[in-house]
């Protein structure tokens, strides 16, 4: 029965070639965007999986809801934690912190090099089995303070050479190197590049005991590890959990918890590592509780549903044609489970084919994935371990979902009706209709988003990249130690390609998140509003942007570094704003906030001992410095200078003369520290680095798009061929009562419409709720217009009418005398 | 009202050339009821299609009440067809997802008809034919002796100069087809011109003339002076 049922199968492909290959592509368009998603996850689930302890090591997490209702979800947490985490949980085998990465120059043999250098304790090289290249861990633990180097670093300085026992100069102190650790294969989430979750180039390794952390519980700057015991692991997980449930209560003074909500601890695998901090960078409110391995998945999915509903449409369709003989086999005795077991069987083979069509096309895209965004979607699949469950089961779900409704429809032929005229419907025209609207309102929902998130992309591209004004470039960490933006503004004057110079305390468009929140009284239920905090110099606003809208500007003249204060001074403390964050506070002008005097929150007060009073002297139009931190679109910028590796110098060039400029910032650096490694980067070339994400996201809807239009579009195409054909003793009779071709071909046009038009109102508010919810992530966010819409509804509408027009027309030539003849 | 000279109808295929209809030379007059008989495959659904105007000739003259359109392009040929043609076929060939008054309705549509006359008018067709009652009805829900008389109603409402009947009665049993040769009969005396293929003595004996036809020739053309006296 087998050989004939597929016989029969092989000879209904055969009678329609089309239809059967666009069932096919249709299919593997489907399974291979579910596989992809499926082996993306797949790989960011492979992370450090060389690690051989990588199931009993946890990473502590920190979360906090501040007074601004802010979410933040960690995977960095305070100083102290490493500390009290080793007191209350004993059976730990190993608890390691490391420090977030700042630049440091060391001096080899005279020559400066500028590293990515972070802190960690010995206890790091407990937990993870890092690959010497040269020397081991005894060697790193017999060299407290000693330097080890990741291997591309080492071989950058030192070449082929073993640099173990060389020593490096930093500042005053001579620094050995004990140790160089092969780069972490990929997936990991340490490496030396700005991608890595936790990149250094250099460790300074300090011992545990030796370990003495400020405690100061509200900044979240490192990475905590801890090494589960290999026996008795579940019991000592569930020690560490209780004794996180309630470490912020036992550990936390009661006045740094007092700035917050809410504030807990948690863990993470290092599997869900990768994820989480993607889900961070996409998602900056942690409120969203969305998970891009999840809405990948859903996408997936989505784009699945549409090729199966698409196979289910035609196959239908192609029912029809087959009612006299599926008449026959009821007459000679086939059951109902029979005509569906012949059918489902169509449809297996046909995703078996589409199965063999996506792995191909997995295969051939796949590089351009690795390149693109550095994922290997083929080592993800390969190194599934249920990837051979996934692919039976898909197989199997998917064609016993698509063939549902063919099958039903089959059964429900009467015999006597299909033997005598042959003729029954191909399946409910109303089903059908729904059924291609679902294709189109996944396709459309998609289409609209690309085009929200391309709106979005290219305003902020608009706000911040400027073509037609003088370039900004940022040296990291170094207006420190002396050589402070002040110094370099007194030698302007030297280097006329260089027009201006100031300092911040961080890199633009980096995930930086300090934040003020203050009210202009101290009333209770006042008004208060939250704005990033950013740390400037003098000429910040004339060196990065910013023009004055009301009052005045910090001036040397008038103002000092609010540092420069005694810690008694009960003065006012003279503060720039932004407009945004000045309408905010309730403020109905610029002008208007203009003298006025700001104030911490009370439990902000409490928590930091400190009740200034800000004086507002200048209020500046918005300019952008950051993505986005949930609802906070303002800037406040304190007039701040400090001593630390996060003060960077910000210098502005001369756009005319950008060549000169770095030769003259490379000079003036170096006449005061010789040493100095003058590392430019320009901030358009950070947005842009750090925009890669959203490009990538609007890259990634697109193909979707594409693919889902692809799917709805061939299938559209091809209902139209079959119902055309279906309809042509109709069509037929309508032009004998007087129908012209037009009439006929509007006719056909208008029905393939109406699922087109219902599936872009069912896509409508899915979209919205959608472009909403990644706007949000935006500090300068665009308006929705109702253009995105639009366009979809024309868009949509416009490739139906194209798919579907050319066989319309075709069917409504045809002669009324050919299609009548048997009359 | 019809004048066909000298038409002759040849199907081509790739392999060979089948004469369907052969030196037809044809006659009817305005109030006429003409029935064609002969022999399956005879050429008589050739010539109605040809009479009909969704078919045409390859060679000869048709004349349309005065007009020859026999050159007539296909867009030109529907503007005839359906100012002056009304289709009934042996199989109804009603539209099954169309209720009986949209069914009826059809060719006033294309004839822009405005709304409320077409509804007025589709009113007074289904009266004739007896099924008002049906209006809303698909034709599914209905015997074949009612789709029959729907595809009447149908083919009369446009006010036809020519109503052309192929088998009318084919695929009705003998009652459905007296109550539908009645209904031809009585269009007939209120002046529609009929011609009608038939393969029933019984109901080409209703019409005033027979046409005989064998192998795409036209054996008898029904004129003989008594009978002509007769329908005068």
């Amino acid at each position: 029965m087998l050989k004939h049922f597929l016989l029969s199968a092989f000879s209904h492909y055969a009678k329609a070639p089309l239809t059967t290959l666009v069932n096919v592509v249709a299919l593997a368009l489907g399974i291979a965007c579910f596989f992809g998603a499926l082996g993306v996850s797949s790989y960011w689930g492979q992370s450090d999986a060389t690690f051989e302890n990588r199931d009993r090591i946890r990473l502590i997490t920190q979360q906090f809801v501040s007074e601004d209702g802010d979410m933040r979800d960690n995977p960095m947490v305070a100083e102290p934690v490493a500390k009290y985490i080793r007191e209350d949980v004993p059976e730990l085998e190993a608890v390691a912190r490391v420090t977030s990465s700042d630049p440091a120059t060391f001096l080899v043999d005279g020559a400066p090099f500028r590293l990515e250098t972070a802190l960690a304790n010995s206890e790091l090289f407990q937990i993870f089995d890092f690959e010497f290249a040269h020397g081991d861990v005894e060697s790193v633990m017999d060299s407290p303070g000693a330097l080890v180097l990741m291997s591309s670093v080492a071989k950058r300085i030192y070449g082929d050479e073993n640099p173990v026992g060389k020593t490096v100069q930093f500042g005053e102190a001579s620094i050995a190197i004990s140790a160089v650790i092969q780069d972490p294969p990929q997936p990991s989430h340490f490496g030396t590049t700005d991608q890595s979750i936790r990149p250094f180039e250099a460790l300074q390794v300090i011992p545990a005991a030796s370990e003495d952390p400020e405690e100061w519980w509200l900044g979240v700057t490192n990475f905590t590890y801890v090494l589960l015991p290999e026996q008795n692991t579940e019991a000592a997980e569930r020690s560490l959990n209780s004794a996180l449930s309630d470490f912020s209560e036992r550990r936390v003074p009661e006045e740094q918890r007092a700035a917050l909500i809410r504030l807990w601890f948690g863990t993470l695998t290092l599997e869900e590592l990768q994820s989480k901090v993607l889900d961070g960078q996409i998602f900056k409110d942690s409120r969203n509780a969305l998970s891009v391995n999840n809405i990948l998945f859903g996408m997936g999915v989505l784009i699945l549903i549409v090729s199966i509903i698409n196979y289910s449409n035609l196959a239908t369709a192609q029912a029809a044609g087959y009612a006299k003989e599926v008449g026959m086999r009821k007459v000679v005795g086939a059951s109902q489970s029979s005509i569906a077991l012949q059918y489902w069987l169509e449809a297996f083979i046909l995703t078996l084919l589409g199965f063999v069509l996506a792995v191909a096309l997995t295969v051939l895209t796949a590089p351009v994935l690795k390149a693109q965004a550095g994922i290997d979607l083929m080592a993800g699949l390969a190194q599934n371990p249920t990837i051979g469950f996934w692919a039976g089961g898909l197989i199997l779900t998917v064609s016993v979902l698509a063939s549902i409704y063919p099958v039903a429809y089959l059964s429900r032929i009467r015999p006597v009706e299909a033997l005598r005229s042959g003729k029954v419907r191909g399946g409910n025209r109303k089903l059908t209709e729904l059924l291609v609207g679902i294709q189109f309102a996944a396709a459309s929902a998609l289409l609209i988003l690309v085009l929200v998130v391309g709106q979005q992309n290219a305003h902020m591209r608009d706000l911040v990249l400027s073509p037609d004004e003088d370039p900004v470039v940022i040296l990291e960490g170094l207006a420190v130690n002396g050589n402070h933006s002040d110094d370099y503004r007194a030698m302007l004057d030297q280097y006329p390609s260089l027009k201006a110079v100031t300092h911040i305390n961080y890199m633009p468009w980096s995930d930086y998140r300090n934040m003020m929140n203050t009210s202009p009284t101290r009333e209770e239920g006042g008004p208060e509003a939250t704005s990033t905090r950013t740390d400037v110099g003098y000429d910040f606003f004339d060196t990065y942007g910013g023009e004055l809208l009301a009052g005045r500007l910090y001036d040397p003249e008038r103002d000092q570094y609010w540092q420069a204060y005694a810690d008694d001074y009960q003065g006012d403390f003279p503060t720039v704003i932004d407009a945004t964050y000045a309408e905010a506070l309730g403020f109905a002008s610029p002008e208007e906030a203009i003298g006025q005097p700001l104030y911490m929150t009370r439990q902000a007060t409490q928590t930091f001992g400190w009740d200034p009073t800000f004086r507002i002297i200048g209020v500046v139009e918005t300019v952008p410095l950051v993505y986005g931190i949930g609802n906070i679109r303002s800037n406040f910028y304190a007039l701040a200078r400090y001593d630390s590796s996060e003060m960077n110098l910000m210098i502005r060039i001369d756009r005319t003369r950008v060549a000169d400029g770095i030769q003259a910032i490379e000079d003036m650096v170096k006449s005061r520290d010789p040493n100095a490694v003058v590392n430019l980067r320009f901030t358009d070339d950070e947005f842009e680095r750090n925009f890669q994400t959203y490009q990538g996201i609007n890259i990634g809807f697109m193909g979707l798009s594409l693919i889902a239009f692809a799917i709805s579009t061939i299938g559209l195409f091809a209902m139209a061929v079959f119902t055309t054909l279906q309809r042509r003793h109709e069509i037929g009779i309508r032009k004998t009562l007087g129908a012209s071709t037009q009439d006929v071909t509007w006719q056909l046009v208008k029905e393939f419409t109406w699922p087109v038009l219902i599936a872009n109102l069912i896509a409508w508010p899915v979209a919205y709720y959608a472009s909403t919810l990644y706007l949000h992530n935006f500090m300068q966010r665009m308006d929705l217009t109702l253009l995105p819409w639009i366009v979809g509804l024309i868009v949509t509408l416009l490739i139906a009418w194209v798919a579907v027009g050319g066989q319309a027309f075709k069917a409504a030539r045809v002669k009324p005398a050919e299609v009548l003849k048997s009359e | 009202m019809i004048q066909l000279n000298n038409i002759r109808k040849v199907y081509a295929t790739k392999d060979m050339e089948t004469v369907a209809l052969r030196d037809i030379n044809l006659t009817i007059d305005t109030g006429e009821f003409v029935a064609v008989m002969g022999p399956s495959g005879c050429g008589k659904s050739t010539l109605m299609n040809i009479l009909g105007m969704i078919d045409t000739v390859s060679e000869g003259q048709y004349v349309f009440d005065s007009e020859d359109i026999t050159d007539f392009s296909e867009k030109k040929l529907v503007q005839m067809r359906k100012a002056n043609l009304g289709f009934i076929f042996q199989s109804f060939n009603l539209i099954d997802e169309l209720t009986v008054e949209d069914n009826v309705a059809l060719p006033l549509r294309y004839l822009k008809v405005p709304k409320s006359t077409r509804e007025s008018r589709v009113r007074e067709a289904l009266e004739l034919v007896g099924l008002n009652n049906r209006a809303r009805h698909k034709p599914s829900q209905l015997s074949g002796g009612q789709q029959q008389r729907v595809a009447v109603a149908r083919a009369v409402i446009a006010d036809p100069k020519l109503i052309l009947a192929d088998e009318p009665t084919g695929n009705l049993d003998s009652q459905n087809g007296d109550d539908v040769m009645e209904l031809l009969r009585l269009l007939n005396e209120q002046g529609s011109t009929i011609l009608m293929v038939t393969h029933s003595e019984k109901d080409a004996s209703k019409a005033h003339r027979i046409i005989r036809m064998l192998d795409g020739q036209i054996q008898d053309d029904g004129r003989s002076p008594e009978k002509e006296k007769a329908h005068a």
